[in-house]
């Protein structure tokens, strides 16, 4: 279930997966499936290796320089950091989907994002506790919160 | 500062190629799209492994430490990535600081940054065409040709001063929103088409958002989440985004191939305005000194006509 904050969070939540993941991460997350489809899905590259990735345009590269949405997801499904929305674009936002079927996610966001439109219609938004299934209810809720600093 | 900057950023795998015009321009879109891989070239100090033209210097900030140390020079394009702590914690010093200081920014986030002056029309996401990579516009501002407001429509403005006033007098078949006397501002406009969509007024109706582009660009993806995500029946729903209402009347003023229109960017001095609404705003003062945004001068209302052409043509 994803747990969404709407608002700036200043601490406790990254903007980007970047630093989180280049000095975060467990080189054996690389392996597992998830990982292996982020890559392809989002990167369009292969794993080669938990120490290489082949991606079509740079070559073989380290994973540190995956893209930061690619870091995200990964550091999503496999610890329990906490991110802003913002650190994926919306072409992250299917694979996203299936890591809040799974597992509890906790993000925060300043702006109305479309996730409803990628079928992620049902989250808690901690500022009020509830559980929002309806997009004119998130509207409501961004307008409110949206961009003010918690 | 002014000015337009060509930036090329040549590397074995990517090249890009970028032109910066204004004080503040944003790029995000998806993931994968080389934003970072932008940023991780231009931080590059070996100008023999990466090769950087442009005629103003060009830096990166990776911390808020840096970006701050940067502030009080001049003549910069200083890129921002999307990882730094200003776009989460920046006070309301180092906002004043920003918006003063003598450079231009670049910053690549998605984050929704509440308050900054940035032009709708200077946000991009990063396209890929082999190994060249260009900015391409979010919001395409001129996709479709501007056929005047039709009869029974509704009109929203950011507020109820001067433009709103032109409108109400020139469009007088249409219903101009918010009434007299409102305060408006540019972040109502979505609260306000959402109310009138509940209440069920923007039913079966054309509506006509009108904006100033030129400042409009932190509160554009909230504008678009309520358009299309707002449950109601409007029939259509058209976004004007004229730089604001002051360039319209310096457009009929000095003519809209004045070269304060067409090259706005060489008369801009980022010091002293930081987004192009705030240049028009100073060059409508010299041009009518009695002018005032609260208060409509009769100068202003005899041009009525021409400022709805002109809004027509640009908008």
């Amino acid at each position: 279930m994803l747990h969404l904050y709407i608002g700036r969070k200043k601490q406790g939540y990254s903007l980007s997966g970047d630093s989180m993941f280049n000095f975060n991460f467990d080189k054996s997350y690389l392996l597992k499936d998830f990982s292996r489809r982020v890559i392809k899905e989002i990167d369009n590259s292969e794993v080669v290796s938990e120490y290489c990735i082949n991606s079509p345009i740079l070559g073989g590269i380290a994973p540190t320089m995956i893209s930061g949405g690619a870091k995200t997801l990964i550091m999503l499904m496999y610890t329990d950091f906490r991110f802003y929305l913002e650190a994926m674009g919306d072409n992250c936002f299917p694979l996203l989907k299936e890591i809040c079927d799974v597992k509890d996610v906790y993000l925060c966001t300043t702006t109305i994002r479309p996730l409803f439109q990628y079928g992620i219609n049902k989250f808690i938004v901690e500022n009020t506790g509830e559980l929002v299934t309806d997009i004119d209810r998130y509207v409501d809720l961004e307008l409110l919160y949206g961009g003010e600093n918690a | 500062m002014t000015g337009k900057y060509d930036i090329k950023v040549f590397s074995l795998q990517m090249n890009y190629n970028l032109t910066i015009k204004r004080k503040f321009t944003i790029i995000k879109g998806n993931s994968a799209t080389g934003k970072s891989y932008l940023f991780t070239l231009l931080s590059s100090d070996d100008r023999d492994a990466v090769k950087i033209e442009c005629e103003a210097e060009v830096v990166t900030a990776p911390t808020k430490t840096s970006l701050v140390s940067y502030l009080n020079d001049s003549g910069r394009i200083i890129f921002v990535d999307e990882g730094s702590s200003i776009f989460k914690d920046l006070n309301k010093d180092e906002m004043k600081l920003l918006l003063k200081s003598d450079n231009y920014f670049v910053f690549i986030t998605r984050t929704y940054l509440k308050g900054l002056p940035y032009s709708i029309k200077e946000i991009y996401s990063l396209e890929t065409n082999g190994k060249n990579t260009i900015l391409k516009p979010c919001y395409n501002c001129n996709s479709i040709k501007f056929k005047g407001f039709k009869d029974g429509s509704v009109i929203i403005t950011e507020d109820s001063k001067s433009g709103n006033y032109i409108y109400r007098k020139e469009l007088p078949a249409c219903i101009v929103y918010p009434k007299y006397g409102s305060n408006g501002g540019k972040s109502y406009i979505k609260n306000l088409y959402k109310l009138l969509a509940n209440k069920g007024i923007l039913d079966n109706k054309i509506v006509y958002i009108i904006v100033d582009s030129a400042a409009f660009g932190d509160d554009i993806d909230e504008l678009f989440g309520v358009i299309s995500m707002v449950s109601c029946t409007v029939q259509d729903t058209i976004l004007l985004t004229p730089e604001s209402f002051e360039f319209l009347i310096c457009s009929v003023k000095l003519g809209k191939n004045s070269k304060e229109i067409v090259r706005t960017y060489d008369f801009c001095d980022v010091k002293e305005y930081p987004s192009w609404e705030n240049y028009f705003t100073a060059l409508v003062k010299r041009l009518i000194p009695y002018y005032r945004k609260n208060k409509l001068c009769l100068e202003v209302k005899e041009m009525s006509k021409d400022i709805i052409k002109s809004l027509e043509e640009f908008g």
